[in-house]
């Protein structure tokens, strides 16, 4: 079906709307040189793509997920709780191995996603409502690692900060970090079958279970990738900001979300995919830090970010009558 | 005799949520007794109305196999509204505040079906962006801070968050008993109402038997916005302030709630009763914790682990049952 639709021409319409976010990403970015000349010097513009890698990270795990047709409400949690595992092992200047915490707190997320798994493929627990259950309980960890406060010790590594380091004093390696993974998911998710059958569960699971494809092992698999990649969108935040604080992820968790979501209405419209994911990313920051950097309250943003995720949307769903994937509620 | 032991157990998996309501009260009550005091009780169903009254809102659009991600922010956005008539325009009548924040609250709701029903967006990737453009409404509104100390503008201001009716029963309570009693007999006893219902089980059905999907869904998404409305005009009222943060901290609570709910009566379905019960749960749980221990991470961990728990049993049941 994809293929037929790759080959046939694309009217206009289509290609207007498949680049709008590009477009719209350009346009913003330009009124806000306008507003205020120092948005677009390299030091901010790598800013802003050093504090997209965050949420581009969270939104790559999340699209996994969508990806097969599931949707999570814990992604915040994951990511807090991760980043405090991550600090917590290292709080101490007796700890200081970098890579065992990396391991450790990628095992945690690992499990935390076969937990998920376990719950709603094996047990057959609703998604939506056992992640809700799920989030909840991880933060309650994260408020006892923590011990209910910002977590931040000065006998964290001087590696710590990795995440913050310019490499040749440009580009942050939280980006370089976020492009090779968006540059892994993208070849796995377009080149190889595993992609092409982790899509297909998403779109439609009776058909891909007749082609023989074994759908509750790719839920699995996508609940665990996912996790795994919470989890380094906590250890990269975390780096990032040098501190770990309570809300850390569910401040990021909408976002995330909504970053998913932008991304089926770019290029390939009406499905997920990376190069989406990373602009949305990159356009959910730049709306924020322009806000910011131009002096309007910050209410500004909610509402610029709402009325473009609304007309991203609706675009497509006027041009393709059923160009969204959608995720139904079960109870 | 089989068959009485039979039905015996289906009414325990049916109501086991209620008896458990009733022992988690018990149990707490052993712990520490002022628990089962006349204000503590009061006080735990004057939090449960104002989340159920949200949660049955949730419940309708639910109903309709649709989320509404935007509940948070309508919460807020009715409690800055009200909040910001009372006090910062010349209008100090109460009730004509509460009149114009429904109003609002069903051109929201309007808003939101209109993305939904007409244009085609699955609701809850519209919903998501309704909640940026209310949320930040909310927080324009108050300029994202707090006010303070409403009933200096409207002396009425506080009655139906912390008033009492006879003297006993809260405010939020009667609210809540009439909200559900408009919203079971819609659902239950009037056609349309059932139609709900059956949009959000069988979509394909209903085109066959001519049931307009797209005017129920508008009824559910309206019915769910005017309940989000009343439930921030009865947080900032309980409160006397309001803030724009009110609704994302309710919006789970009340998440909860209706999961919870649908784990009892009609299992596997979002119902009214259930939804009560959930919220109560919910209140009873909060309020019980806090009066033990002060340990956020323990309370969060029993709710938690609480709502795993009941959504195990029932999936367990429902396939019992089924084979």
């Amino acid at each position: 079906m994809f293929r037929r639709e790759y080959l046939a021409p694309k009217s206009v319409k289509t290609r207007v709307a498949s680049s709008f976010l590009l477009v719209a990403l350009l346009v913003i970015a330009a009124a806000f040189q306008c507003m205020q000349p120092k948005f677009l010097t390299l030091n901010n513009v790598m800013n802003l793509l050093g504090t997209s890698s965050i949420i581009g990270i969270l939104a790559l795990g999340n699209m996994i997920l969508m990806a097969a047709g599931e949707m999570s409400f814990a992604i915040g949690a994951q990511c807090t709780m991760c980043g405090a595992i991550f600090g917590r092992f290292l709080f101490s200047a007796e700890s200081n191995n970098m890579l065992l915490a990396l391991l450790l707190t990628t095992a945690v997320s690992a499990a935390v996603g076969l937990l998920l798994a376990l719950c709603t493929v094996k047990i057959g627990v609703p998604t939506f409502v056992c992640t809700l259950a799920v989030a909840t309980i991880m933060d309650g960890c994260s408020q006892l690692i923590n011990s209910g406060t910002t977590l931040y010790s000065s006998d964290w590594p001087k590696n710590f900060q990795i995440m913050n380091v310019r490499v040749g004093g440009v580009v942050p390696v939280a980006f370089i970090v976020f492009a090779a993974l968006a540059l892994l998911v993208h070849i796995i998710y377009e080149k190889t079958s595993f992609g092409r059958h982790l899509f297909s569960v998403g779109s439609n699971p009776t058909a891909a279970d007749n082609c023989g494809i074994s759908v509750p092992w790719m839920r699995v698999t996508a609940f665990v990738l996912s996790s795994v990649f919470m989890g380094f969108g906590g250890m990269v935040a975390a780096s990032y900001n040098n501190s770990v604080s309570l809300t850390m992820g569910s401040e990021l968790m909408l976002p995330a979300i909504a970053a998913t979501v932008l991304s089926a209405t770019f290029m390939q419209i009406g499905k997920y995919n990376v190069p989406g994911v990373v602009i949305s990313a990159i356009l959910m920051i730049v709306i924020q830090n322009g806000v910011i950097s131009a002096g309007y309250p910050i209410y500004v943003k909610d509402i610029v970010q709402g009325i473009l995720l609304t007309v991203a949307v609706a675009m497509i769903a006027i041009i393709k009558e059923d160009g969204l994937p959608t995720v139904k509620l079960e109870s | 005799m089989e068959m009485k032991r039979m039905s015996s157990a289906s009414f325990l998996s049916k109501y086991w949520l209620l008896l458990f309501t009733v022992g988690v009260i018990l149990a707490f009550g052993a712990i520490s007794p002022e628990f089962l005091s006349l204000t503590n009780l009061t006080n735990i169903l004057s939090g449960a109305g104002i989340h159920g009254v949200m949660a049955i809102g949730l419940t309708c659009i639910f109903a309709t196999g649709e989320l509404d991600f935007s509940a948070g922010s309508q919460v807020s956005l009715a409690c800055c509204l009200i909040a910001v008539l009372i006090s910062k325009t010349s209008m100090n009548n109460y009730f004509l505040g509460i009149l114009i924040v429904v109003a609002a609250m069903i051109g929201i709701g309007c808003y939101n079906s209109f993305l939904h029903v007409k244009i085609g967006i699955p609701a809850f990737i519209a919903t998501l962006g309704s909640n940026y453009i209310f949320g930040g409404l909310a927080k324009a509104a108050t300029n994202s801070q707090n006010i303070y100390n409403l009933s200096m503008a409207s002396e009425v201001f506080t009655f139906l968050g912390q008033g009492y009716l006879f003297g006993v029963i809260p405010m939020p309570l009667v609210v809540l008993v009439i909200v559900a009693a408009v919203i079971l007999f819609y659902t239950e006893y009037i056609r349309a109402g059932k139609y709900l219902y059956s949009v959000g089980s069988n979509p394909k059905a209903c085109e066959y038997v001519g049931i307009d999907a797209r005017s129920q869904k508008l009824m559910a998404f309206v019915i769910s916005t005017v309940c989000c409305g009343l439930a921030g005009i009865l947080e900032g009222s309980q409160m006397n302030q309001a803030s724009p943060t009110y609704g994302a901290n309710m919006f789970v609570p009340a998440l909860t709630a209706v999961f919870l709910g649908a784990t009892f009566g009609r299992i596997g379905v979002f119902n009214v009763p259930g939804t009560i019960v959930g919220a109560i749960l919910y209140a009873v749980v909060n309020r019980g914790l806090l009066m033990i221990t002060s340990e956020l991470w323990l309370k969060y961990w029993i709710q938690g682990s609480m709502l795993l728990a009941a959504l195990i049993i029932v999936v367990l049941i429902k396939k019992k049952d089924g084979n």
